[in-house]
């Protein structure tokens, strides 16, 4: 009787967790995008941007969203960081590539390093998500300029779902959008990459 | 418990009977928890004294010992006489203190039993049967009955104060004891520490030079040698055999020998490796336990340390040697395996170590520069000492938070780049060598008034 109520009680309690990775370049505002997300499922206060070093290991939020569990790891971007990545990639359900949008010496460095992700064999089937970030600043790139400097693997990413989105981590414009995008696509690929079911 | 009316006596009501009942039912719960108690605290006077005996059995002894060592070690004879001797005095202590505490015990067993004989007196006996003898029946049971009383008053007063007495008693007794105890271990302490301090010194003595055969804990991680015995596995595909073989790590050649002299063939007692073309891998879920494996072009040898540690220092030894033979100009000489050249090159290229952050060696040495820099030892903007990141267009060298802050201004001001996780273009170190926090700052910084010290940005203000 007791393992019954229990086992009901956990089976009405029971929630489905995500977990999605944030990688990029440094200083793409992975850990400032992080904030913003927190800040606004959440409703805390973020930390404020110039209060924001650079990530050394990596920075976790969570966030509940229609009843599912969401948790977000913002990796560091450096590059002797960015040899970590791979080892979330294998339960994550969903990852975040960050662009600077305002640095395009750097494009290059960024698509070399998503190539890099994409060529990953745990990533296969996995949906990313680009995020042409820092949409606020004047010089920054168009959404379709990043687009297309990143149509050039798109071709790798085969059947995958994937999607350029521009935001704004600063501001917060496209954050939301940009989360909706991700508890779609993660739910849809439930069947490659099943939840992690936690009672709580 | 209420005392009893003596005067009460006379009228015997129910009512007073009942309280005298009450007062019986407590004496005798009483003497049971007396009872358990002297039980008790006999059997432990009794196992008291058997470990006081032990004690002082083991105080001799070392004792005999001691005596015994004299003449041989200085310091070990001096620590155990010490040590004996404060176990001597403490037990002699203790005896005392147990013949204090039978002597209450007894004492109170003899109060109880007094006041049990007392009680024992019952007045029934002399209810009055015949009519003729009422009156002094009656008499006699009220002196009897008064009597009772008192005792009963007595003791229930009593056993408030005399018993309490007697555990306060107990507990000094045991008090002292233990300040007495602990202050004969508290003159040892002097000794004591002075005899740890030997006993530390001659330990090193004795331990340090057999080291280089009790192998230590460490495990050297960057050494290219090394030497000893290991378990090759054979090179038969089934029921393969396990031999303990001599391997020896001696430049970029790996090389190993029987022990005895060489009975069969040359080609299996002694062969030799070349490193260069190796990868050296730990084997986990092997068939046996601290496997790893070296592969050669040739073949794959398969090989068992002792245990963990070695394990892992043969690896890195391995691993070690092969960097070092990549890294070295020779001439790729391939001895041991004929004319594989253009395999070896392939795995050379294959399994050469990876360098992490792609930075060279040379640029690793500049970077190191920079951070020497007059200025570069602290942080250009709070001062803190250390920094390990850079503004790549200031040429300046910063803290990790006023990194952040540079970094929050956007790459069109400040291009924040760590000096060990990020990689470093030869040119781009070139000009942080050419600046630095000293020479920056003065540009940076001139309009701002001199001698000021609020110029120093403090990263905890927000």
């Amino acid at each position: 009787m007791y393992t019954f109520l229990s086992g009901l009680y956990k089976y009405l309690t029971r929630r489905e967790a995500y977990y999605i990775v944030i990688i990029g370049l440094d200083n793409a505002g992975k850990t400032t995008l992080l904030e913003r997300i927190k800040s606004i499922f959440l409703g805390v206060l973020g930390l404020p941007p110039e209060r924001i070093a650079p990530t050394v290991g990596l920075n976790i939020g969570r966030i509940d969203i229609g009843g599912a569990r969401i948790n977000f790891q913002d990796l560091g971007g450096q590059t002797d960081l960015q040899s970590i990545w791979e080892r979330y990639y294998r339960e994550c359900h969903a990852i975040v590539f960050v662009v600077d949008s305002s640095d395009p010496e750097r494009i290059e460095e960024c698509r070399d390093a998503l190539e890099k992700v994409i060529m990953d064999d745990t990533v296969e089937g996995i949906p990313v998500l680009m995020l042409a970030n820092k949409q606020d600043m004047p010089q920054a790139l168009e959404l379709e300029q990043i687009k297309e400097i990143f149509n050039q693997i798109a071709e790798r990413l085969g059947a995958r779902d994937s999607r350029v989105l521009p935001i704004s981590a600063l501001e917060g414009t496209g954050v939301k959008d940009a989360v909706d995008w991700l508890f779609l696509r993660v739910q849809r690929n439930k069947v490659n990459r099943p939840p992690i079911i936690i009672s709580q | 418990m209420n005392v009893l009316e003596i005067k009460a006596c006379k009228e015997d009501t129910p009512d007073f009977r009942k309280q005298v009942n009450e007062h019986e039912d407590a004496v005798i719960a009483l003497e049971a928890t007396v009872r358990s108690l002297l039980k008790l605290s006999k059997t432990s006077v009794e196992l008291a004294e058997d470990y006081s005996s032990k004690q002082l059995q083991m105080a001799e002894e070392m004792m005999a010992v001691a005596h015994s060592q004299r003449g041989h070690d200085f310091v070990v004879t001096q620590a155990i006489e010490a040590f004996s001797r404060a176990i001597q005095d403490l037990e002699r202590n203790r005896s005392m203190m147990e013949a204090r505490k039978s002597f209450l015990k007894t004492s109170d067993d003899a109060d109880l039993l007094l006041y049990r004989y007392m009680t024992k007196r019952t007045r029934d006996q002399s209810i009055p049967e015949a009519s003729k003898d009422v009156a002094d029946s009656r008499k006699k049971m009220h002196i009897e009955y008064v009597d009772y009383c008192i005792k009963l008053n007595e003791l229930h007063a009593k056993e408030k104060f005399e018993f309490t007495e007697h555990v306060v008693t107990y507990m000094y007794t045991l008090s002292s004891f233990y300040h007495r105890g602990y202050d004969v271990l508290n003159n040892a302490t002097p000794s004591m520490s002075v005899i740890t301090e030997n006993i530390q010194a001659v330990g090193n003595e004795i331990y340090y030079p057999l080291r280089p055969f009790g192998d230590g804990s460490e495990i050297r991680t960057h050494a290219t040698t090394k030497s000893g015995y290991l378990y090759k596995k054979g090179p038969q595909r089934v029921m393969a055999s396990w031999n303990r073989r001599y391997f020896v790590i001696e430049g970029e050649l790996l090389s190993y020998t029987t022990r005895g002299p060489i009975l069969r063939s040359d080609s299996d007692s002694s062969m030799i490796i070349n490193l260069r073309v190796c990868t050296v891998k730990t084997i986990e879920n092997g068939d046996r336990p601290h496997m790893f494996e070296v592969i050669s072009p040739m073949r794959v040898h398969y090989l068992q340390a002792e245990n963990s540690e070695e394990m892992k220092e043969w690896v890195c030894c391995l691993q070690n040697a092969i960097t070092a033979a990549h890294n070295s100009e020779e001439v790729p000489e391939v001895r041991g395996f004929g004319n594989n050249i253009e395999k070896s090159e392939l795995l050379f290229l294959n399994h050469g170590s990876p360098n992490l952050n792609g930075n060279t060696d040379q640029d690793k040495q500049l970077l190191l520069q920079v951070r020497k820099i007059p200025g570069n030892e602290v942080c250009a903007d709070c001062r803190s000492l250390s920094p390990m990141w850079a503004s790549v267009n200031h040429g300046n060298v910063l803290c990790i938070e006023c990194s952040g802050i540079h970094r929050s201004l956007g790459v069109h001001v400040s291009k924040v780049r760590s000096l060990n996780l990020d990689k470093w273009e030869t040119e781009t170190v070139g000009l942080m060598l050419k600046l630095g926090n000293e020479k920056t700052n003065k540009i940076f910084e001139a309009k701002i008034l001199s001698g000021a010290e609020e110029r120093w940005i403090s990263v905890n203000s927000d």
